[in-house]
């Protein structure tokens, strides 16, 4: 079996598409039971407009967890997995812009930090959520990349 | 394949244009996102938009300059004072006991002389001692973190005022309702480090006409380190 074979096997696509569907819901949920949490975490990075943050807030979380569910289901996967890839796009450069920056912020991916930590930590869990959103992101290229015939 | 996403199941069978699928997901999440936010509990719930203080700023009172602090009468603070705080920090664990209640103005250490009303600024930070001082001298406090963390334990006396939570505006309101002379210096704090809201609710405190507002930057941990009172529960 060549690898591009293995890729677009049914269980290989199923299997990748429930992982991203399963990550993003469990991101998703702390979000949407805690938006002023996560709004905290929003503004925090320093990216967008005070006035933008509560709408984004109480928006981005049910859009995780819908095309997660839509996902899982079949239910217009294509626009899922797009969307999914776009907020994944949207987290890597928020990332990435605080990382350059050398601001340390909670990335608040997984709902508010339970327990304060020190800037070194905090930059520390900003690279790993980073490469985490990367390998999130190519899962949703996979989906994404998913055959005509068995989409 | 018989189905199209991972658990095969009838509603797969359901298609959408594709031009159609994403614009669906932004619907059905802003939905989803307005009726769970409509029916969600006050801690919880998030204004779609920042309101502001539907109370204009109220007119200031006489401007105190440090050549002639006001010291002839006792310092105007809310007449309906915060309730005394019930201190649950052991008595023999402080290193500094506040004072319960604001003693009677004292000309060496008046508010004004050493905190001036903020003229050219909306918020001046300050550390740590000069909150202490402040707390001991009767100055009011504003927690600005969110209710949860709040009850786990507070600076004593220190009214909340969460900066992400719906209901801010009313409490804004409320708070300069039970203060008589706006230039009194309030002390807002957070979590310290790099916590913004503070600031947020400081902005929001120097709209309703605050002018005396001074950011307690290293806030509560910073607090709870010195040992100096702390109150749990919901009351200030």
């Amino acid at each position: 079996m060549t690898a591009r074979a293995f890729l677009m096997h049914p269980w290989t696509l199923r299997s990748s598409q429930g992982l991203l569907a399963v990550v993003m819901l469990s991101a998703a949920i702390p979000k949407f039971m805690d938006p002023p949490g996560f709004a905290q975490s929003i503004f925090a990075y320093g990216l967008i407009p005070l006035a933008w943050t509560p709408p984004l807030a109480l928006l981005l979380p049910w859009i995780e967890g819908l095309t997660a569910l839509g996902l899982v289901v079949g239910i217009a996967r294509r626009g899922a997995a797009t969307l999914i890839l776009g907020l994944l796009l949207m987290f890597i450069g928020a990332l990435g812009i605080n990382l350059i920056r050398g601001n340390p912020v909670d990335c608040g991916c997984f709902g508010a930090a339970a327990t304060l930590k020190t800037r070194e930590q905090r930059l520390d869990d900003m690279k790993l959520a980073l490469l985490r959103d990367l390998g999130l992101a190519l899962l949703a290229l996979h989906a994404l990349a998913r055959p005509k015939e068995s989409a | 394949m018989e189905g199209d996403g991972v658990w095969p199941s009838g509603l797969n069978k359901m298609r959408l244009r594709p031009w159609l699928e994403v614009p669906s997901y932004l619907v059905a999440a802003l939905l989803c996102a307005w009726f769970s936010n409509t029916f969600a509990g006050p801690t919880r719930r998030l204004s779609w938009w920042p309101k502001e203080s539907v109370r204009p700023a109220a007119s200031s009172t006489q401007i105190p300059s440090a050549a002639s602090p006001l010291h002839s009468s006792a310092p105007s603070v809310a007449t309906p004072a915060l309730p005394l705080p019930k201190t649950v920090r052991p008595a023999a664990e402080s290193k500094v006991e506040a004072p319960r209640a604001a003693p009677a103005p004292d000309p060496k250490t008046d508010w004004w002389t050493r905190f001036p009303p903020l003229v050219n600024e909306t918020q001046a930070d300050i550390r740590g001692d000069e909150a202490a001082w402040l707390h001991a001298h009767g100055a009011r406090f504003v927690d600005a973190r969110r209710t949860s963390i709040y009850t786990l334990g507070h600076i004593s006396g220190a009214k909340n005022l969460p900066a992400w939570e719906d209901g801010l505006p009313e409490k804004v309101d409320q708070l300069t309702l039970f203060t008589a002379d706006l230039k009194v210096p309030v002390v807002v704090y957070c979590s310290g480090g790099d916590c913004h809201d503070s600031h947020l609710v400081a902005q929001k405190l120097w709209l309703a006409g605050f002018r005396n507002l001074r950011i307690y930057v290293d806030g509560f941990p910073d607090w709870e380190a010195r040992k100096l009172p702390v109150t749990q529960g919901e009351k200030p």
